[in-house]
């Protein structure tokens, strides 16, 4: 595939978007749901992350003929 | 042209980076490994072309074509240790990148001692 500039914006605004909650709900006194939040952010975008990942290593493993 | 595409992309994800990274360095991490994963997996088929060449002149000769797989081997394992060293390196594991590193140069020497094996046959063969 080349590369996916809508993804890479996807991923951008979700990471603004767990910042700005995360800031929410510091504010609002719950920090327990502020770690859980962020630890769950990244979970949803490392199952992306691990992809295009997955991706990179195929293409050099065909290119390189492992 | 792609590569004005790709420094396009590269400027952007360092700008929008640059702010992620003050509220969560964590997703400002994820991100960057996204971009960098996506650029690199645009750039390495270009090389597909320099190995289809490299092949072709190995082919030509008798020797070059045994060992032009492990020597390619090589390259992408050299590629993938330093992809994975420095995106540790970026969030500050340097102890981790080294020992990616370690990993990949153990594999390295383990995919060369073949040819090493060759050359110092060749070598014993030329002494009297």
């Amino acid at each position: 595939m080349g590369i996916n500039y809508s993804v890479i914006l996807q991923v951008a605004v979700f990471g603004f978007v767990v910042a700005i909650l995360h800031k929410i709900l510091e504010k609002s006194g719950r920090e327990e749901y502020a770690q859980v939040l962020v630890l769950l952010g990244v979970i949803v975008v490392m199952f992306t992350v691990i992809r295009w990942m997955n991706e990179l290593f195929f293409t050099i493993r065909a290119m390189f003929q492992f | 042209m792609e590569i004005t595409a790709i420094a396009l992309l590269a400027v952007t994800a360092t700008v929008l980076l640059l702010i992620l990274r003050q509220s969560r360095p964590e997703m400002a991490l994820v991100l960057s490994i996204l971009v960098g994963a996506m650029i690199f997996a645009a750039a390495v088929p270009k090389i597909g072309m320099i190995v289809a060449t490299l092949s072709s002149i190995a082919a030509k000769t008798d020797v070059g074509s045994l060992h032009l797989g492990a020597l390619l081997k090589i390259v992408g394992v050299a590629y993938i240790a330093e992809f994975g060293a420095q995106i540790c390196r970026d969030a500050q594991e340097s102890a981790i990148a080294s020992k990616v590193e370690l990993a990949g140069k153990v594999i390295i020497l383990t995919l060369s001692i073949p040819i090493v094996l060759v050359i110092l046959d060749s070598v014993l063969k030329l002494l009297p």
